[in-house]
């Protein structure tokens, strides 16, 4: 594949805990505009692999490059402002801040960088303005005004998605956005990815349900134990019998 | 006499306020209680002391006091308390005691073990108004708006300035304010900057008001700013302001009515164990739930 297509490349990426590999020699590319999802059972590495791109781990060894330029070791805030954005797997919206404000922590600061600036008013109409099309875009603008944490979970979800956009991010990061919803907010959940895919963001998913990695991936990348096992299609990805082991595995272990 | 009591009650509180806004800022974000800002407090006033003897010129002396102590924050911040911050907050609390007897040791060897006079205050006029009973000194006026213009600004910092919904961010949840791309050391360094900076004045401003500083006046703040800052919820700003008027309103009318069988500094901690029986969780603290 040509070169600058590839949005995200990742080379011989290491994460040792003492002697534990986390994650061990792990090579992927995510291309502009596809959504990767990345899979695996129970501790693969899935989220050591994803917390080393975010800037919240740094590498044992190996390179992270987005747009061709290095950004392992890099702190959280920097990376960030690379334009990698991302959700948590356990919800982290800033609870006791409204919903607007939520919004305006993602994107005001960058707006207004060095000191005076940043002493400047945080909630002038631009900044408001510019919240509620992020809000509209989740369909949560409805709650600007409510506390975050009053939200349910379905609903704070989507605020951490608005919040994740709200960076203007050239990729999005999604850990598990699925875990913990029901049945039809799973499949909201669904359809505001397949809208997002619509227009234009590059994702990277980690998922542990098979079923909804299948459905909104264009490729998938399977870890387990650390090390990348298979990539490919999701059809090409379910047929292959080492994954089927690495999922039968876990299933065996778990009865 | 009864309004005499009040306006001293607010002046009093006004005061407290000030002292435990220092800590209340970094125990918001940190969750450590940093007892060094009573230290702060103390070395603002010498401080601003030593500029006055030296300029002769009231304001240079707090500007410079409050100024040189705030630096002083971000030092301690960077070298004492973030290497210690993946460490249990036990450790935290025990270094800031350390660093906090350090300064009293270090302001009686520099500045000697007796008072000294921060004398600004004969150079405010008071009002006497006969009708009410009421004498307003000087020092009030510049103390009680010292601390409105200090927390009508704080206010603003806080709650519609960009750096302070960047605070309000890092406060509540470090690792997804800097997933938003905020860099959080600089907001922990600005808040002690801010939280140092509020120390000096207060302890600038107990100064001028009972003329007097000495190396240990740093001692009684050190804890009645922690059952202030208990009081108002741990961390909330808003709440340590209504804490601090309730204790001074309660030390001014208990000590100056009722009388107390107790030293006057006892009642702000009658105070606090009466509220915190009926509101475990301070006046304005949210009940945590684990």
């Amino acid at each position: 594949m040509p070169a600058e297509q590839e949005l995200l490349k990742i080379i011989g990426l290491k994460k040792y805990f003492g002697g534990l590999k986390a994650v061990d020699n792990v090579d992927l590319s995510v291309k502009r505009g596809e959504t990767m999802g990345l899979i695996g059972p129970n501790g693969a590495g899935k989220t050591t692999f994803f917390n080393m791109v975010c800037g919240a781990y740094t590498p044992t060894a190996g390179k992270i490059l987005l747009n061709g330029e290095e950004i392992q070791g890099l702190p959280a805030h920097a990376v960030a402002r690379k334009g990698i954005a991302r959700t948590f797997q356990i919800t982290r919206v800033f609870k006791d801040m409204t919903v607007e404000d939520n919004l305006l922590a993602a994107f005001a600061l960058r707006r207004a960088p060095g000191l005076w600036a940043s002493l400047g008013r945080s909630h002038t109409k631009r900044n408001r303005e510019e919240a509620m099309t992020y809000l509209e875009r989740v369909d949560i603008a409805a709650f600007a005004k409510q506390k975050a944490g009053d939200l349910s979970l379905g609903y704070m979800r989507r605020l951490e998605i608005a919040r994740a956009l709200a960076l203007e991010p050239i990729l999005l990061m999604l850990d598990e956005p699925c875990a913990g919803l029901s049945k039809d907010a799973t499949v909201d959940f669904m359809e505001l990815v397949g809208k997002l895919k619509s227009l234009g963001t590059t994702i990277m998913l980690v998922e542990h349900n098979m079923g909804v990695a299948t459905a909104l991936c264009d490729r998938m990348t399977v870890l387990s134990y650390g090390v990348k096992i298979a990539e490919g299609t999701p059809q090409e990805v379910q047929s292959n019998p080492v994954v089927i082991d690495a999922y039968l595995g876990e299933a065996e272990e778990a009865g | 006499m009864f309004f005499q009591q009040i306006v001293n009650g607010i002046v009093v509180g006004s005061v407290y306020a000030l002292t435990a806004m220092g800590a209340t800022l970094v125990y918001g974000i940190m969750r450590i209680l940093d007892i060094s800002n009573a230290g702060a407090y103390a070395l603002g006033a010498y401080i601003s002391f030593f500029f006055l003897l030296q300029t002769g010129n009231p304001l240079v002396a707090v500007v410079m006091g409050v100024a040189l102590t705030a630096v002083f924050g971000f030092i301690v911040q960077k070298f004492l308390y973030a290497p210690l911050m993946d460490k249990s907050p036990n450790v935290a609390l025990i270094a800031g005691i350390g660093l906090f007897i350090f300064l009293q040791d270090f302001l009686r060897l520099v500045g000697g073990p007796q008072a000294r006079e921060l004398n600004f205050g004969a150079m405010l006029p008071s009002v006497r108004l006969p009708g009410l009973g009421l004498t307003l000194y000087g020092t009030w006026f510049l103390i009680l708006g010292a601390t409105a213009v200090l927390l009508l600004v704080l206010w603003y910092l806080l709650n519609r300035s960009t750096v302070g919904l960047a605070w309000r961010a890092t406060a509540q949840d470090l690792e997804t304010a800097k997933a938003m791309g905020i860099n959080t050391n600089r907001v922990v360094a600005f808040n002690f900057i801010l939280g140092y900076g509020f120390a000096a004045v207060a302890g600038i401003l107990v100064g001028i008001l009972y003329n007097s500083i000495y190396p240990m006046m740093g001692d009684v703040p050190a804890y009645k700013m922690l059952a202030v800052i208990v009081l108002g919820g741990l961390g909330n700003p808003l709440g340590t302001v209504l804490a601090a008027l309730v204790i001074g309103m309660a030390e001014t009318l208990i000590g100056g009515y009722v009388g107390f069988f107790l030293p006057r500094d006892a009642i702000a901690f009658v105070v606090l164990i009466l509220i915190l029986l009926w509101r475990p969780q301070g006046l304005l603290g949210r009940r945590r739930v684990s």
